[in-house]
C-alpha cells in the first residue's frame, strides 16, 4: 500500500468515526426505562441442551420417520378418539418477574421428582458467589447475600417441588391460590433456622400447594421488625410470582399487613437458652417409650472434663432416624452436658464408635429437630412428684411408657451467647454449658423425666414413679 | 481507530459473557447492565438503518423486549452481541416494511451537527445496501469479522471482500 492509499484509508476511518460520534444515543435513564419495560414481559423457558452427538438434520429426519410410522400405526385413530381442545397458554412457567429495582435469579424451569426449581428475588444485588454457585449446586439459599443483607434489604426465596414427594406431608402445604398473602406467613425461627444469629434477620415462611406443586416461600428481611413499607414492597414482589402464569391482583396493602411479629428471644444469640418443644416418641415392641439416663462428671483436668456431667432422654430404638445415615444418637430427644469438655470427651461411651461422637463436635447441648419442633406451652421446670436424685459416676437409666406426643422444656445457662445451630438431625450448640435442665411431660401435664447438670460435675435425674430401671 | 474500537469490544465481550449468563438465570440487574452496555450501539445501528429516530426507538424497545424474553434460549453467551444485532436487524426490517417506502433523513437526527458527518452519511447512503450494512457493522459498531458474518449470515471471507469493496467505494465517494 503506497503512502497515498494509507492516507485515504485514514481518511475513511476518520470519516466513519466522525459519523459515529455524531449519532445521538439514548440516555442512561432512557435505556433503563426500555429495560424495565422489557422486563415486564414474561420470559421464555430455557430449553435443555440437546446432546451434540446428533445434529439437528439427523434429529429432524428421525422425527419425521417416527411420525410417519406413528401415523400409520394409529396416531390418526387415537386422535379421532381423543377429545380435541386448546391447551392453556403457559408463557412464564415458574418463578419471579422482577419488580422495578429488584434482582431475580432462578434455577431451571422443570420440576421433577428429584429436582426442585428455586427462584429468588432481592431488592439488593445478589452476591456474585450466590449467582454463580449456591443457586445451582448448594442448598438454594443465597447465603452470601443474606449474611450481608442491610436493614432495609429483602430476599425472597421460593422453591417448587412436586406434590407427590413422599417426604412432604400434604398438610404442610395447604391449598392456596395466587396472589399469596404475606399476612399468612409465619415467623420462622426453628432450631438452627436463623441464618444470621448475631444480627437476626426477620424470617418468614409461607407454604402453599397449587397446580401440582408444593410452593415454599422464605422471606428474609434485614431486620427482625420490618416496616410496613418493607412488607408491602415484599408483597409486590410476591405478587409477581408466577406459577404457570396464574392471574394476580393488585390489592397489596390488604394482603401484606399486618405481618405477624417474630420472637426475638427465639432467634437472637443469648447466654440463656430456654425453649419448649413438642416431640414425637417412637416405639419399641409396640409401646412408645422414653428413657432418661445420665451420670456425673469425672476426669477433670485443667478445667476440662474428660467425662462431663451428662443427662439425656432417648426414645424407642437406636438409629431409627431420618433420611441420612442413621447414627447411634438419632433416637435422643435431648442431651445436656455441663462444663468444658476435653478434646476426647464423647457422648457415646464404651463403643468402638465412641471417637465419632466427640462432645465438641456433636454438641454440649442438643435437641432432636427430626423428632421435636417448637411449641408454646407453659411447662414448669420442677422435679416435684418424680423419683430420683443425684447421679453417680456410673451411668444410670430409667425407662417410661409414654403417649406418642410429649412436651419438653430445656433451659441452659451458656458460657457465652449462642443459638442452636443445625447439625445433622439436631439443633445443637458447642458452647460450654454452665448449668442445664430439662423436663419432659405428657400433654396432660404428667411429668415423666427431669434432668439437670452443673458445671461443678453434679448431675441429677428424676423419673416418674411408674418408670422402671433399664 | 476502528481497530482500537474492535479491541475494546473484545474486552467487553469477556466480561459480557458472565453478565449474560446471570441475565439468563433471570438477574434483572445483569440484564440492565447488558442494555446499558449494548443499547447505544444498537440504537445507532437502528438509526442508520431506519433513518428515523422514532422508528429507531420503537425498534430498540422491541429488540430489548425480545432479548429479555428469549435470552434463556441463547446457547452461547459469548455470542450475545451478534445475537442482539440479529434481533435488531429483523426488527428494523419489520418496521421498514410497515412504513412508507421513502423516508427522508431528519437532519435534527445528529446530536452535534457536523458538516463532515453529514457528508459521510450522504456518501454512505449512496452505497449499495450490502456495502452500507457491512460498513455499519464493521466500522461504526465495531463487530469483528466473525460476528458480522454471523449477523449477515455469510462467510467470513465474504465479509472481508465486502468490507474491502465498501471501503473502496466510500473512499471514491469522499474523494
Amino acid at each position: 500500500m503506497n503512502p497515498h492509499d494509507e492516507m485515504d484509508e485514514g481518511r475513511v476511518d476518520d470519516a466513519l468515526e466522525s459519523l459515529r460520534r455524531s449519532l445521538p444515543t439514548p440516555t442512561t435513564d432512557e435505556l433503563q426505562g426500555i429495560a424495565d419495560a422489557a422486563k415486564q414481559q414474561p420470559r421464555s423457558i430455557a430449553r435443555r441442551p440437546i446432546a451434540s452427538r446428533w445434529s439437528r438434520p439427523v434429529l429432524a429426519g428421525v422425527a419425521i420417520i417416527t411420525l410417519l410410522i406413528g401415523s400409520t400405526l394409529g396416531f390418526g385413530l387415537a386422535s379421532a378418539l381423543t377429545p380435541s381442545g386448546t391447551a392453556a397458554g403457559n408463557p412464564i412457567g415458574l418463578g419471579f418477574l422482577p419488580e422495578p429495582g429488584w434482582d431475580v435469579l432462578q434455577t431451571g424451569a422443570d420440576v421433577t421428582r428429584d429436582q426442585r426449581v428455586i427462584a429468588m428475588a432481592s431488592n439488593r444485588a445478589f452476591a456474585p458467589d450466590d449467582a454463580a454457585r449456591n443457586l445451582r449446586y448448594s442448598s438454594g439459599l443465597p447465603y452470601a447475600t443474606l449474611l450481608a443483607l442491610p436493614k432495609n434489604g429483602i430476599v425472597i426465596v421460593v422453591s417448587f417441588t412436586t406434590t407427590n414427594r413422599l417426604t412432604t406431608p400434604s398438610d404442610l402445604y395447604p391449598a392456596r391460590d395466587l396472589p399469596l398473602s404475606l399476612r399468612e406467613a409465619s415467623p420462622w425461627a426453628g432450631i438452627g433456622a436463623q441464618v444470621r444469629p448475631e444480627r437476626p434477620l426477620g424470617q418468614y415462611l409461607l407454604r402453599a400447594s397449587m397446580d401440582a406443586y408444593n410452593v415454599e416461600l422464605q422471606i428474609y428481611f434485614g431486620t427482625l421488625r420490618p416496616s410496613p413499607e418493607m412488607v408491602e414492597a415484599a408483597q409486590r414482589q410476591v405478587d409477581r410470582l408466577s406459577v404457570n402464569a396464574r392471574a394476580k391482583s393488585t390489592a397489596v396493602h390488604s394482603r401484606a399487613l399486618p405481618l405477624r411479629t417474630s420472637s426475638v428471644r427465639a432467634t437472637a444469640a443469648s447466654r440463656i437458652l430456654d425453649r419448649t418443644f413438642v416431640c414425637s416418641a417412637t416405639y419399641v415392641g409396640g409401646a412408645y417409650t422414653i428413657e432418661g439416663r445420665g451420670h456425673s462428671g469425672t476426669g477433670r483436668v485443667a478445667g476440662a472434663w474428660g467425662r462431663p456431667p451428662f443427662a439425656a432422654v432417648e426414645t424407642g430404638a437406636a438409629a431409627n432416624g431420618g433420611p441420612r445415615n442413621p447414627t447411634i444418637l438419632d433416637n435422643s430427644l435431648v442431651w445436656i452436658t455441663a462444663g468444658r469438655p476435653s478434646a476426647t470427651a464423647t457422648l457415646v461411651e464404651g463403643s468402638v464408635l465412641s471417637d465419632l461422637y466427640r462432645t465438641r463436635l456433636w454438641g454440649t447441648l442438643a435437641v432432636n429437630t427430626d423428632l421435636c419442633r417448637n411449641a408454646k406451652k407453659q411447662i414448669q421446670l420442677a422435679s416435684r412428684g418424680l423419683r430420683g436424685g443425684a447421679l453417680g459416676s456410673f451411668e444410670e437409666s430409667s425407662k417410661c411408657f409414654t403417649p406418642r406426643r410429649v412436651f419438653m422444656r430445656v433451659r441452659a445457662v451458656l458460657s457465652s451467647p449462642a443459638v442452636l445451630r443445625r447439625f445433622r438431625d439436631f439443633g445443637r450448640t458447642t458452647v460450654p454449658v454452665r448449668e442445664a435442665t430439662f423436663v419432659i411431660q405428657t400433654e396432660a401435664g404428667k411429668r415423666l423425666v427431669y434432668g439437670e447438670v452443673f458445671e461443678s460435675g453434679r448431675a441429677r435425674l428424676f423419673t416418674a414413679r411408674d418408670c422402671f430401671p433399664s | 481507530m476502528a481497530h482500537e474500537r474492535t479491541r475494546a469490544h473484545d474486552n467487553i465481550e469477556r466480561d459480557e459473557a458472565a453478565t449474560v449468563r446471570r441475565a439468563q438465570l433471570g438477574s434483572a440487574k445483569a440484564f440492565d447492565e447488558l442494555v446499558r452496555t449494548r443499547g447505544p450501539d444498537l440504537y445507532r445501528y437502528l438509526l442508520l438503518r431506519l433513518r428515523n429516530e422514532s422508528d429507531a426507538r420503537d425498534a430498540l424497545q422491541e429488540t430489548i423486549t425480545d432479548a429479555w424474553k428469549n435470552l434463556p434460549k441463547l446457547r452461547q453467551p459469548e455470542n450475545c452481541w451478534p445475537w442482539l444485532m440479529t434481533i435488531a436487524k429483523r426488527k428494523a426490517i419489520a418496521i421498514a416494511r410497515k412504513r412508507p417506502k421513502v423516508v427522508d433523513l431528519d437532519l435534527d437526527l445528529f446530536a452535534r451537527p457536523d458538516e463532515s458527518a453529514l457528508e459521510v452519511w450522504d456518501a454512505i447512503a449512496r452505497l449499495r445496501p450490502i456495502h452500507r450494512e457491512i460498513l455499519t457493522l464493521r466500522y461504526l459498531l465495531g463487530l469483528s469479522e466473525r460476528e458480522a458474518a454471523q449477523v449477515l449470515g455469510i462467510r467470513v471471507g465474504a465479509v472481508k471482500t465486502r468490507s474491502f469493496v465498501a471501503r473502496q467505494a466510500l473512499k471514491e465517494l469522499l474523494a
